[in-house]
């Protein structure tokens, strides 16, 4: 049977563990402002609970995880291992490297050119929702106190698949975030396209605006600095 | 001087003025962002502005792939009214909210007439 607690010392009463418990093993405790364990016996495992605390001070046991995939660090690597150049040469053969990335960037391009055909010019608007509707799954980021804080942990988040460098200015107005080694360049390289005006560059730079705007709370349009190897991208603040 | 968007906004007023029926509108660019806009509060600007590119697209790819000619309206009939798309320019369009009760013929009228406006303003 699964097994849930709380180590309360990091609990922030914040509810959202009692709010999505499908089964409503939590409730608030709002004598010591904390959320309290009120029925375990109920506990599905789900690890709902577990993934949408802020805090990261719940605990679930004895349950056998199926994670999404974007959760798993171990595919992170994986995605790092196939697409990043470091880490495959050590772990992979040139020839199996090569027949990941011609396999990558043939389902890639059948993706965009799927969202082309149906989206014409109104695919920016798709990449920065997907970044918006990603961003909800990243709640640790809303925790950040600045937007440096914000952004560091989104380059810890996002280390081993996309490697960023980020600069702020104008108070956020404007953040420039260079990729020293963007995968998508490969993949887009890889099929022939035009990297930069690409429907695959623009769907991931419009995500990066999506999934910054979401934790900063701003709308950030597009413009590209540098397109190559290193690819520099000029979120600037619309609203 | 009025700004652009200042220019906008006083034909979306007028617009709006033109029927009672006509719930909001906004000026969006094919980017998803808002240019300007009349629309009630508790309508989520953002929102409609996302949807509106993406429509504004499918709208050129159908008038495109089907038509073999550009775009000139879109609109979606809902059980509370209807959303109204017009292509201003090349690189936005005009959302139209309207309630079911709407004359589209005047609608339509109307909103033909501010599109010429907004396109030498835009």
């Amino acid at each position: 049977m699964a097994t849930v607690a709380i180590e309360e010392k990091g609990c922030r009463d914040c509810s959202l563990c009692v709010e999505i418990c499908p089964t409503k093993v939590f409730e608030q405790d709002k004598t010591r402002s904390v959320a309290a364990v009120a029925r375990s016996q109920d506990c599905i495992g789900c690890t709902s609970c577990q993934f949408i605390c802020p805090s990261r001070c719940i605990t679930v046991g004895d349950v056998a995880e199926q994670r999404p995939f974007f959760r798993i660090e171990e595919n992170a690597n994986l995605v790092r291992k196939l697409l990043q150049q470091a880490p495959a040469s050590a772990a992979l053969t040139p020839d199996e490297l090569r027949s990941a990335l011609i396999d990558v960037s043939f389902r890639l391009q059948a993706l965009s050119d799927s969202v082309t055909e149906t989206m014409g010019r109104g695919q920016k608007v798709v990449g920065r929702k997907a970044g918006a509707l990603a961003a909800e799954h990243l709640p640790e980021m809303y925790e950040g106190a600045s937007i440096d804080e914000v952004l560091a942990r989104m380059r810890k988040r996002f280390a081993g698949s996309f490697e960023f460098e980020p600069t702020i200015a104008e108070g956020g107005n404007t953040i420039t975030l260079s990729f020293p080694d963007c995968a998508i360049h490969r993949v887009v390289a890889n099929s022939g396209g035009k990297v930069g005006d690409h429907v695959l560059c623009q769907l991931f730079h419009e995500y990066w605006a999506g999934l910054v705007g979401a934790f900063l709370h701003k709308s950030y349009g597009v413009e590209m600095a540098e397109v190559g190897a290193r690819c520099t991208m000029k979120l600037s603040c619309r609203n | 001087m009025a700004s652009r968007t200042e220019k906008m906004q006083d034909v979306l007023r007028g617009l709006r003025s033109a029927s009672p029926d006509i719930i909001g509108a906004a000026v969006v660019s094919i980017d998803g962002f808002v240019i300007a806009s009349v629309l009630p509060s508790e309508i989520d600007e953002e929102l409609v502005s996302g949807m509106a590119a993406a429509m504004l697209g499918v709208g050129e790819r159908i008038s495109t792939e089907l038509m073999a000619s550009t775009m000139e309206q879109t609109y979606v009939r809902s059980e509370k009214g209807y959303v109204i798309l017009n292509a201003v320019g090349a690189d936005s369009v005009l959302v139209v909210l309207t309630a079911k009760e709407a004359k589209l013929g005047l609608v339509f009228i109307e909103v033909k007439r501010r599109c010429s406006e907004l396109s030498k303003i835009v």
